[in-house]
């Protein structure tokens, strides 16, 4: 083959075009029979927009994450567990926080101290994963978010926090407080109960079973004398109840109008 | 007597000036350093000192109150808001509630008058530290260079591709032009088919030599094109948040399972809703260097969240007003007609995470592995039980390999009660259990791993 102008130009016109033949790097490639491939129907995160294997391009992805509806309880055949999962009364208010301590942690985690202790242990696990990071290790407020960011750290467990009661602890778990955000949507019910009582080991070296009981007791005795069955009674967003005798000033109100 | 009570009154009040002007910035020192102590104990977690965060900044917090008339109420209000608010003799303490969405502050009953002092002078007193220029901006303007002269390059080739071609064109045409002029007889023009016959005609042993080559060549191309449907090893696909890995999980030590949280309770792994990432990011804004800034206010977006508020935008009826959802795109894709449960493999076979997604620690966006990769991690990763596999990633073999590779605890007092399960059950056949447990260790293929029925259903 001649070396010639119309030679060279025509490889470098070639090497040009082959060049500009790039994959898309989105694309995860070609596959076998997209219609064993392709679900029809939504999946979690998949979504080809299919009706009758014709893709339509307005339907891809239109579904987000959806909130459960409103008070729905997982299913659970142990009554025991079934209680723990109830809907959390509480209120994401201060008043929610304050009331929050009266919040007894379920006789089912604390029936005994060896019990106690080994949901505390599991507590440690769920603790590792969702806490650590930024509380640190052994609560301390030195996780490496903190110490790699310069972030506003958190108050040791040992030393700032260490008043909060598990009722407490439930309850910023489940709505966060200050720059801690809520995290009721990653642990559920049981986890939080768990995560409390290994905070709770945190606060004192130890889990103090005996000094817990008491505190539990006092608390159970006092719902009893409120005649309150059980926190899973009070709703605050449901029922406001007039404590001084307004709602009938309301209803006279309206009588004159 | 007299002049020297008069001298000696001078030389206390000399004394007592030297000491006021040297000692005061000791005593001062002192404040400052005690004061950060306090600072870092007490308020840190809800206080910056030069931006509003939780609470308000502190830099300058005396002087607001002072200046509203109640600088002694300040104490009041560190030791407990509270009990200062109800009792309303404060209009300052009722404006600072209700700028911060009616958060109350914590009571620190324990902390003294000068207590507080220190915390407010070092607060008062403090200068961030200088940081280094940013070097990252310059690397980011390189790497858009590179990608624009690329482009350059190719419109270049494309324009000088057509010159030639019309160049061409015309000398032919004038070649012809000039033939007809000097009278000369233009024959039957041959076409390039016909001068390309006539050559393999004439060196018909070497045409036929690179006819075998190309062939053979484009055989095993095509068989390597095909191997390779299917096959997603290395895919990293584009998002629409340029979110990192390596910073989230490998820097800031993250667990895998603060976002991908239902990775033990349910098939999917799942992606983070915009509320875990706002579990940080409703403090974090831009990461230290200032980078960050545009993806997380993408995410500030899509969850509806107003940083110089500090709150989620709500419409009339108190709920937040969200953005577009952001869309992820899928890097492990798994046909539709495999069954595959992170909850099996996770919680129950206890397998790490790493043995199947490689060290994400390292990677920037979600991204697939490849086999290659992984087996170089087993030796330095004794402790979470990988092993080496030779298929591809994300492929049946790859599966089946695992399923008969994997050895499996199974015993009375196996750690996982699903395989104790199995243990009791299979002792009700012990020619079955004799078995499997003759090469001295149970697989999952043993244990039906291998049935179609297992995956495809």
């Amino acid at each position: 083959m001649k070396l010639n102008f119309k030679n060279i130009s025509l490889f470098a016109g070639a090497s040009i075009l082959m060049m500009s033949c790039s994959r898309n790097p989105d694309s995860p490639g070609y596959e076998y029979m997209p219609d064993m491939y392709r679900s029809q129907a939504v999946e979690a995160y998949v979504d080809y927009g299919l009706i009758k294997d014709v893709e339509h391009e307005d339907l891809k992805n239109t579904m987000s994450a959806r909130k459960p509806a409103m008070g729905s309880i997982p299913f659970n055949a142990d009554p025991e567990m079934a209680e723990v999962m109830m809907p959390y009364s509480f209120t994401n208010t201060e008043d929610g926080y304050n009331a929050s301590k009266g919040n007894a942690i379920p006789m089912k985690y604390v029936s005994n101290e060896e019990t106690a202790i080994a949901y505390a242990e599991e507590g440690k696990v769920l603790f590792g994963y969702f806490c650590s990071h930024c509380h640190g290790k052994t609560g301390k407020g030195d996780g490496a978010v903190i110490t790699y960011g310069e972030y506003n750290a958190p108050m040791p467990y040992d030393g700032g926090y260490k008043d909060r009661t598990l009722g407490q602890i439930f309850h910023v778990i489940t709505y966060g407080k200050g720059a801690m955000g809520p995290h009721g949507s990653q642990l559920n019910k049981d986890e939080r109960w768990k995560v409390a009582l290994h905070v709770r080991t945190l606060q004192y070296g130890n889990l103090m079973y005996s000094e817990l009981m008491t505190e539990v007791d006092s608390l159970n005795a006092m719902k009893d004398s409120l005649k309150v069955m059980s926190p899973l009674m009070i709703d605050t967003n449901v029922i406001e109840l007039p404590l001084d005798g307004s709602l009938n000033h309301e209803s006279t109100e309206e009588a004159h109008h | 007597m007299k002049f020297h009570s008069v001298k000696k009154l001078g030389i206390i009040c000399l004394f007592s000036t030297v000491f006021a002007l040297f000692a005061n910035p000791f005593v001062a020192q002192e404040d400052a350093a005690a004061g950060k102590e306090l600072f870092k104990a007490n308020c840190a977690s809800c206080h910056k000192i030069d931006k509003k965060s939780t609470g308000p900044q502190l830099k300058g917090a005396k002087q607001i109150w002072a200046d509203a008339g109640e600088g002694e109420l300040i104490y009041e209000w560190v030791r407990d808001n509270g009990a200062l608010r109800s009792s309303g003799k404060s209009k300052r303490a009722a404006a600072v509630f209700a700028e911060f969405n009616q958060q109350a502050m914590t009571t620190f009953p324990k902390l003294s008058n000068e207590d507080i002092d220190n915390i407010l002078y070092y607060a008062d007193t403090y200068a961030p530290p200088v940081e280094e220029g940013p070097v990252a901006t310059e690397t980011e303007a390189g790497d858009t260079d590179k990608g624009g002269v690329k482009m350059w390059l190719l419109i270049l080739g494309i324009v000088l591709l057509f010159v030639t071609f019309a160049a061409l064109g015309v000398r032919k045409k004038l070649a012809y032009i000039a033939a007809a002029e000097r009278g000369e007889e233009i024959g039957e023009e041959k076409s390039a088919m016909d001068k390309l016959g006539a050559w393999i005609y004439k060196n018909w042993l070497f045409a036929l030599l690179i006819f075998v080559v190309v062939l053979f060549a484009g055989l095993a191309d095509l068989m390597t094109r095909l191997a390779t449907i299917g096959v997603y090893e290395d895919y990293q696909p584009s998002q629409v948040v340029a979110y990192d890995h390596s910073l989230h999980a490998g820097t800031m030590e993250i667990d895998c399972r603060y976002c991908h949280n239902s990775v033990e309770k349910s098939k999917h792994a799942g992606l983070p809703t915009t509320n875990v990432c706002m579990n940080c990011h409703k403090v974090v804004h831009e990461s230290k260097k200032g980078t960050g800034a545009e993806e997380i206010a993408k995410l500030h977006a899509a969850a509806g969240f107003d940083k110089d508020l500090g709150d989620y935008v709500k419409d009339a009826d108190g709920n937040v007003v969200e953005g577009k959802p952001i869309v992820w795109n899928k890097a492990h894709n798994l046909p539709d007609h495999v069954f595959f449960s992170h909850k099996q493999h996770v919680k129950v076979g206890g397998i790490d995470c790493m043995q199947c997604h490689g060290d994400v620690k390292t990677y920037t966006l979600g991204r697939v592995s490849t086999t290659a990769e992984i087996n170089a991690l087993v030796a330095d990763n004794s402790d979470k039980g990988l092993i080496e596999l030779t298929k591809p990633i994300l492929t049946m073999g790859w599966c089946i390999e695992c399923h008969d590779k994997k050895q499996i605890e199974v015993g009375p007092d196996a750690s996982n009660p699903y395989y104790q399960e199995i243990h009791e059950r299979l002792t009700l056949r012990p020619d079955v259990y004799k078995n499997i447990k003759e090469d001295g260790m149970v697989t999952v293929q043993e244990l039906g791993g291998w049935e179609c029925a297992k995956c495809h259903y």
